[in-house]
């Protein structure tokens, strides 16, 4: 009997990693019962049915991985560990390995039984995985560890088994996708934080190569001698700017220069697997085309002969996520627009592009292609869509959970919505959130800020939007929360582009009744914008205005009836409050409104990625003792427990923002290229930055106002550490630092590796973010285990 | 009675008398504006309220409150709402503002933000609306509302790191 429970509890794997706690709860203002779901992610198809993992959020892990049968359509269940997210079907296509990222297993799924047949062990975070063509290895990649794990596997009657002992290869941040060639020769791992993908050795079982993308590989497939990799825009088509090296690549100047997050783009690299030559890129129409204030492509005298080929503007959709083989080309989803497109690989590695269809689904991502039809999980949609190969839809089985109505049924997942399906709400319609927040997450590059004084010179490190909820204000500038974070979304549909309220059109406010009855001038091109480049007025090439909303709120109320059926949001979160009586009444979901839609969506969980490291060891707690030492400092500013100054977490009573801890980023000249411009300061009144006049004096600032621009500093919130071990190696708002020893180092520590960089110093003053230089290169190590356990 | 019922009766009637969230105490406060030199106006009806196209466009006006009561702590939230007349009211919930203290003794609010719709401009100005704020600090709270009149007097924009003004045409694409 006791075996049995046993057994049937799962009894020798260790348990299951449990979500952090969710302190959003009853007692605020904006809680609302959220409905449970599933969010299939990924599918496979096996003969004439299809398996989906139904992944589940964060903090309320999915189980089970559906099986929809192709002709039926009828949907089961075969129960799994927790957060099922990859899938890899053995080559005799009986066995079915299910990765489960929070279980220390794999599930090896019998599909012909339709239930769990044997447990493979794992390390946490086992995300993908490929079987080699003979079936007798597994390439699995860990996001936990940044390897891909070679399992030697055995397959007989009973299921599949480890036939040996593992073999990691480190590979970049945070893989996802893997892929492998047709003679098994190569491996190739899509890291999605670390913007690489390694191809890997499978005879030597070594890293022979690292292409570094410039930008987040989010899928992978083997088309002959190419890996074809879904991505997005590395960003450089614009003149070397003086801002910092953000991608370590040795070249100043990275990010989003020339209009912020405008030329933001969705791209698709054909890459050639023997020599990591990247042989072809395609991209989403540029940003020469749609939103008047970019260049134009023959506007040689703003540097538009800089963008790329027009002949490759061939992407259809936004946020290219995953992607599967089909014949000699490939099928790729578009998870922000709702999308779906093929492409033929020509023997060049050109693409050539077919049409761009419509999903059924919410949030298309996993892909796969039987006979003459493409199947796909729609993640948000909680369904997956059958099409045949003109994009008709055939079938839309419910695959997840829709007992709480369909989606989305509350407003924060009207919020949700907007993060991961944000290009329908963009000017240019091919941009998203989730292109730089990949899973919640962020990228190991930096991007030029709107914010910034000096526009394309100021960066910032992409934050993850996890812990939020007890992390109030937002931010590296702590100056905003989920009422008014707006500038972010505003980069996607700045109101320059309405007629109605564009100011460089109508300085003094359009003419009264303007939305109802647009004036003559609303029909013609747009003549003129202050930012970026900005076309001048009577430019030959400015183009005609991108959308026909007169407004923005038009354009947002517009697209919320189109995409989800209804122009007001359901009251349950997000609501006009009379602040007199107290009633409550829903509101129309115009730009300000489906900004604080979003930023409920980001409040209700926390989703924190539960922490894989093990906190009972003597390094740890040795870590955790330097970590809460008066003389090293580190609590202070980050304490427990969310290790984040905040306006709910603040037992030392510190002020929310304080001057910067290290050297700011500097241009060649020592201007200071973290400064903020002073209308974000008026706008957003919380971002506190020192004036001219109080570093310099009035006098000598009256006479240039820059004048102290190498000298007068931000104030910066001290950002939470929790979840630190997922992050992106370069860390520290401007994103320089290289990983926690350079974070925690003093310039000259003898804990720095050859090659490294110490950056706990500020203008040459060391141990001004926390005291290191008298600790021991054993202690910075123990520092670095405790704080990857948070 | 035994013990047990005794106390299965009682729980229920101490919680009810217990836990009922408790009314909170009004304090006193006064509806106004801060001028550009941090000064503080109230609101009497006729008072001109600037709407400033500010950073990346948003159009914006801002409140306060000032009191003189020391018993409420140092930092106010609670919603505000602006309602011209005869269009939609704006407006919505605030936090983190705090209360500094002036040289009478009296208290002022940090300013509270309004967002106007940018593309409604020649909308709002010179129409009367009236404002409600609901202040809350702890188990304090203030209800006030006043009206102001909506104008547009700086013939400046700060949409980016400097003011623009009708004479600063060279090179800003803007028509005085």
């Amino acid at each position: 009997l006791i075996l049995v429970l046993v057994i049937a509890c799962g009894g020798g794997d260790p348990p299951d990693l449990a979500p952090y706690p969710n302190p959003f709860g009853e007692d605020d203002p904006l809680w609302a019962p959220q409905p449970r779901r599933e969010n299939p992610l990924e599918v496979v198809v096996a003969g004439s049915t299809a398996w989906v993992t139904l992944q589940g959020s964060v903090d309320e892990p999915g189980d089970s991985v559906a099986r929809v049968d192709l002709t039926t359509f009828d949907v089961d269940r075969v129960r799994v560990g927790s957060s099922p997210t990859g899938l890899a079907l053995h080559p005799d296509g009986r066995w079915l390995v299910v990765f489960n990222r929070f279980s220390a297993y794999a599930s090896v799924v019998d599909v012909e039984r339709r239930r769990e047949v044997a447990r493979l062990p794992s390390r946490y975070y086992a995300t993908e995985g490929v079987f080699a063509p003979d079936g007798r290895s597994l390439w699995v990649t860990n996001r936990w560890t940044d390897t891909v794990e070679v399992w030697p596997i055995h397959a007989d009657d009973a299921g599949l088994a480890m036939d040996g002992a593992v073999v990691s290869i480190p590979v970049g941040a945070n893989p996802r996708d893997v892929a492998i060639s047709d003679d098994g020769a190569t491996v190739a791992v899509a890291a999605l934080t670390g913007l690489t993908v390694s191809l890997i050795d499978t005879g030597t079982r070594s890293e022979r190569l690292r292409v570094d993308l410039g930008a987040p590989p989010n899928g992978v497939v083997f088309v002959d001698d190419f890996i074809v990799v879904p991505t997005l825009s590395r960003s450089t088509h614009h003149l070397p700017y003086d801002g910092a090296d953000s991608d370590h690549d040795g070249i100043p100047g990275d990010g989003t220069p020339n209009v912020n997050f405008q030329d933001l783009q969705n791209e698709i690299a054909v890459v050639d697997a023997r020599t990591g030559e990247e042989v072809y890129r395609a991209t989403s129409d540029t940003i020469c085309c749609l939103d008047y204030r970019d260049v134009d492509p023959r506007d040689s005298a703003r540097h538009g002969d800089l963008l790329p080929d027009a002949e490759t503007w061939i992407v259809g959709g936004a946020l290219p996520e995953q992607i599967a083989r089909d014949g000699d080309g490939v099928v790729v989803t578009y998870s922000a627009s709702d999308q779906w497109q093929r492409f033929d690989v020509e023997p060049s590695g050109q693409l050539v592009a077919g049409p761009v269809f419509d999903t059924s689904g919410y949030n298309p991502h996993g892909v796969a292609v039987a006979g003459d039809r493409v199947v796909i999980a729609h993640r948000l949609g909680e369904t997956l869509g059958v099409y045949d190969r003109d994009g008709a839809p055939l079938a839309q089985p419910v695959v997840g959970d829709v007992e709480g109505g369909p989606f989305p049924a509350t407003d924060a997942e009207i919020g949700e919505l907007v993060n991961f399906v944000t290009a329908p709400f963009t000017v240019d319609g091919d941009q998203a959130c989730s292109m730089c927040h990949r899973e919640g997450g962020n990228l190991d590059k930096a991007f030029a800020m709107p914010l910034s004084l000096r526009p394309g010179t100021g960066l910032r490190m992409t934050p993850a939007y996890r812990g939020l909820a007890d992390t109030r204000p937002w931010f590296f500038e702590a100056a905003m929360d989920e009422n008014n974070f707006k500038p972010v979304l505003n980069e996607f549909a700045r109101i320059e582009n309405f007629c109605c309220s564009d100011y460089t059109l109508f300085p003094s406010g359009a003419p009264p009744g303007c939305a109802a009855d647009p004036p003559p001038e609303c029909a013609g091109p747009n003549p003129g914008s202050l930012d970026g480049f900005g076309a001048t007025r009577g430019a030959p090439f400015a183009p005609e205005r991108p959308t026909d909303h007169p407004t923005r709120d038009r354009l947002f109320e517009s697209t919320m009836e189109a995409r989800i059926g209804r122009r007001t949001s359901f009251g349950d979160s997000l609501y006009f409050e009379d602040p007199l009586t107290g009633a409550r009444e829903p509101v129309s979901l115009g730009f300000d409104q489906t900004t604080r839609a979003l930023g409920i969506f980001l409040l209700v969980e926390p989703r924190l990625l539960p922490n894989p490291n093990p906190g009972d060891r003597a390094a740890v707690r040795r870590g955790r003792a330097l970590f809460e030492r008066s003389d090293v400092g580190c609590s202070l500013c980050h304490p427990a427990p969310t290790f984040a100054v905040s306006s709910s977490n603040n037992p030392a009573g510190l002020p929310l923002r304080m001057g910067p801890v290290v050297t700011p980023n500097r241009s060649d000249d020592g201007i200071n290229l973290d400064l903020l411009a002073d209308g974000f300061l008026t706008t957003f009144p919380d971002g506190e930055m020192e004036t001219c006049d109080e570093v310099c004096g009035v006098e000598a600032c009256d006479a240039d106002a820059a004048i102290c621009d190498d000298v007068r500093n931000v104030k910066f919130g001290a950002p939470s550490l929790r979840g630190l071990w997922d992050r992106a190696p370069s860390m520290l708002h401007h994103g320089r630092a290289r990983g926690l020893r350079e974070v925690l180092c003093t310039p000259g520590h003898p804990a720095l590796l050859p090659g490294e960089v110490g950056f706990n110093e500020r203008d040459g003053v060391p141990d001004t973010h926390g005291a290191t230089s008298h600790l021991t290169p054993a202690e910075i190590d123990d520092l670095i285990q405790y704080l990857v356990t948070l | 009675v035994r013990s047990s019922d005794a106390l299965s009766l009682a729980l229920p009637l101490f919680l009810a008398f217990q836990c009922e969230p408790a009314e909170p105490d009004p304090f006193d406060c006064t509806l106004g504006l801060t001028t550009a030199d941090g000064g503080f106006v109230p609101v009497t009806g006729d008072t001109r309220l600037e709407l400033e196209l500010g950073f990346q466009g948003f159009l914006l006006g801002h409140v306060a409150i000032r009191t003189t009561d020391d018993r409420v702590p140092d930092e106010l939230e609670g919603a505000v709402s602006l309602t011209p007349d005869g269009l939609d009211p704006l407006g919505g919930p605030f936090a983190r503002t705090a209360l500094l203290d002036e040289p009478d003794g009296a208290r002022v609010s940090e300013p509270i933000q309004v967002f106007f719709d940018a593309s409604a401009l020649a909308d709002y100005i010179g129409r009367t609306a009236t404002i409600a704020v609901r202040a809350e600090a702890g188990r304090f709270r203030c209800l006030v509302e006043g009206d102001v009149v909506l104008v547009d007097d700086d013939p400046c924009i700060h949409t980016g790191g400097e003011p623009i003004c009708p004479d600063d045409e060279e090179g800003t694409g803007v028509e005085p």
